[in-house]
């Protein structure tokens, strides 16, 4: 079968200055040139996508990804090279993509099917699905002005899933649904996948991206650094930030040391988190061991310190607060000036997601903590292969065992 | 499921074949394009029509009131305080009302089809950017938005012909060929300043200064016999100017409208809007970089 998507060498580029001559330059027909300071968005780019396959792409911000969606959705032209799409595409680009802010979320469903290619009896057919599927109660007959992100996000999925496309295009629109509506979300996409849909998926939740996509695809500065299979990808990627990191690190230390040390009487920073393997990482793996560490300075004298420890997930819920007292360790009264690196060991029993490390040192006087310094440190996203939601991993197993019951029981149909 | 009565929408974009300098099927590809989307066009239509008042207590009685105080205080300022005549044959407060306001309906939905086409793109980024819009129905449905203002106010017009004169010519049932033309000249007027517009935003502002000049340049209140034949290429090129004279002939006069000069405009219109639409084509893959 011939694949669904084919890109071959295509590449985009804006014009980096809009000058009044290049806006002019516009309206006459002949093709534009590149001027040599202009801005290649995406360049060279070739890849083939199967049917039913989900890939992923992953990248850092303003590295092409969403022009290359664009471009698959027939939103943009490529400056050169050519993209083939053999089926319809339902694009969840942007927030309240196609719908107009004006309209009733019923008129939004109707016109959105007929730019999708719907006429207005097949969509009549369609749209008891949608509804049941967005959820949104008597909402539907309000402007979409007035919906709250999470309605405009649960809408435009269910128009998109329901048109029935060949090819799904989803750029970070997922995150905004609550839990349930994102679980249902990838319920659905699992049986459209089966039924031969395929998808491309952009996000930064390396996460999600692990547990969805067959394949991935890494995009850095427009141009396609790496394809194939989703781990080895991922595994690429977060070399890549690591090393990235490494280096801000040391680009950034003098600024840091300057900005911080005024007022504080202490000061922590190199925060890092060392793998299993010994190599700084911001990707664990749940279940891992691992080591935070970091570097604790005085600057001045402080008679009972206590450090901590706390690691958040991202709606700020205390996953872990630890502090040294916890580990049975009373650290010698510090002088100024003098310097510590301070080494956590643990396991990361959390489930994938993202975390906020939040790190600090607090003086204690006649049992009050008084803080000296503290300060969300490092984000981290643990990631993992198995399915395991919400915030702590129970390292678990289950079995499931036949009871031999003589009759049917009591009260139950 | 029903996935083949779906328009497919395959598509195979080559630079090298996109980045042609014409497009010569342009204007197929749009009227295609129009009844593929007419129930699209339908929804914005009446979408449109209603979301102009809304909120207003007399809703769609504006489109009426609008035009009909314009007409009272003109006429006021023409016929009474400047005593000016319409020509030697007719005079009158009432004929004064009726042969402006001829002018006044052509003229207002020209005034409105420039005016909302220099924004026409610029206004509706989400449909340029985010979703494969057909952008080329815009026009449409902004015309037909104009022609449903267009026909109440010839509806009045027609009532005051009656009230007025006593009765209408039968030549009125040619009005709506004598607009044809001029449809079709003002979609491709429409096209071209959307276009221009999307990157030259000054456009609105030259749009602004131009229909000041244009409702001089009209006769919508004088007669076309008033203007000296050395300046009368002015209303030979002037598209409402044609409109204006022909609904006062097949409305008033009771006169059937000129064919040769029909089918002349009909020509003209007709290739001005298929170059309009061929440009449009290729110049539609820039407006994302631009908006």
């Amino acid at each position: 079968m011939e694949p669904l998507i084919q890109l071959n060498k295509v590449g985009k580029f804006y014009p980096s200055r809009l000058t009044a001559g290049r806006l002019l330059r516009c309206l006459w027909p002949a093709p534009m040139k590149p001027k040599p300071n202009d801005f290649w968005a995406l360049r060279d780019v070739s890849f083939e996508l199967k049917r039913g396959t989900v890939l992923g792409v992953i990248g850092r911000n303003g590295m092409g990804k969403s022009t290359l969606l664009q471009l698959i959705a027939g939103l943009l032209d490529p400056s050169e090279g050519q993209v083939t799409v053999r089926g319809t595409v339902a694009a969840l680009l942007e927030l309240g993509a196609g719908f107009n802010p004006e309209f009733t979320g019923r008129e939004n469903i109707f016109l959105s099917g007929s730019i999708y290619g719907y006429t207005q009896e097949m969509m009549a057919e369609k749209y008891e699905d949608v509804v049941r599927f967005a959820d949104i109660g008597n909402h539907l007959d309000q402007p979409v002005k007035t919906y709250s992100s999470g309605m405009f996000a649960r809408l435009a999925f269910a128009v998109a899933i329901n048109v029935d496309p060949d090819l799904l295009l989803v750029d970070e629109i997922l995150s905004v649904g609550d839990m349930e509506f994102q679980s249902k979300c990838f319920r659905k996409i699992e049986t459209l996948r089966e039924a031969g849909m395929s998808i491309l998926f952009v996000s930064h939740g390396l996460d999600s991206v692990n547990t969805l996509c067959d394949e991935a695809l890494l995009l850095s500065h427009g141009r396609m650094l790496e394809y194939g299979k989703t781990k080895e990808v991922i595994d690429s990627y977060m070399n890549m930030l690591a090393v990235k990191s490494q280096k801000s690190h040391a680009a950034q230390r003098p600024d840091d040391d300057a900005e911080k040390t005024v007022g504080a009487r202490a000061e922590i920073c190199d925060v890092m988190v060392i793998n299993s393997k010994g190599v700084e990482t911001i990707h664990p793996y749940t279940g891992e061991h691992c080591r935070v560490q970091y570097r604790l300075l005085f600057h001045d004298d402080v008679a009972h310190p206590v450090i901590t420890l706390q690691t958040r997930t991202m709606l700020g819920v205390i996953a872990s607060d630890i502090t040294s007292e916890d580990c049975h360790r009373v650290l010698p009264p510090a002088k100024r000036g003098e310097e510590f690196l301070v080494s956590f060991e643990m396991d990361m029993n959390l489930c994938p997601g993202t975390y906020r490390f939040g790190v600090g040192v607090v003086d204690t006087l006649e049992g009050q903590h008084v803080p000296l310094f503290g300060r969300e440190a490092l984000t981290i996203e643990v990631i993992s292969e198995q399915n395991a939601r919400g915030i702590v991993y129970l390292n678990h197993s289950m079995s499931v065992k036949p009871v031999h019951t003589t009759q049917s029981v009591p009260g139950h149909e | 499921m029903k996935a083949n009565e779906k328009q497919m929408r395959c598509y195979h974009r080559d630079a090298a074949v996109s980045q042609r300098i014409i497009e010569w099927a342009g204007l197929s590809v749009m009227m295609r394009s129009w009844c593929r989307h007419r129930e699209l066009i339908r929804a914005l239509t009446k979408r449109e029509l209603l979301q102009r008042y809304r909120g207003s207590m007399l809703g769609l009685c504006w489109s009426v009131m609008n035009p009909l105080v314009l007409l009272l205080i003109y006429t006021v300022v023409f016929s009474t305080i400047m005593k000016s005549q319409w020509n030697d044959n007719m005079s009158g407060f009432g004929i004064f009302a009726i042969m402006m306001y001829c002018g006044l309906i052509a003229y207002n939905f020209f005034c409105e089809m420039l005016s909302s086409s220099s924004r026409l793109i610029l206004d509706k980024p989400n449909y340029v950017r985010r979703v494969a819009f057909p952008l080329e129905i815009l026009p449409v449905v902004m015309i037909a938005n104009g022609l449903i203002h267009a026909m109440i106010a010839t509806g009045i017009l027609l009532a005051g012909i009656l009230l007025v004169v006593g009765h209408i010519p039968w030549t009125a049932v040619l009005l709506p060929l004598v607009w044809v033309p001029f449809i079709v000249n003002c979609l491709a007027i429409s096209f071209i300043l959307a276009t221009i517009s999307t990157f030259v935003r000054d456009v609105q502002h030259v749009v602004g200064i131009l229909l000041v000049a244009l409702f001089f340049l009209t006769p919508v209140f004088y007669s076309s016999e008033k203007v000296p034949p050395y300046l009368r290429w002015i209303l030979f090129v002037n598209p409402v100017a044609y409109v204006t004279e022909n609904t006062r002939k097949v409305c008033v006069y009771g006169l059937v409208p000129d064919w040769k000069s029909w089918l002349l405009f009909m020509g003209v219109s007709v290739v001005l809007l298929y170059v309009a639409t061929c440009w449009f084509q290729v110049i539609r893959k820039r407006f994302p970089d631009v908006i």
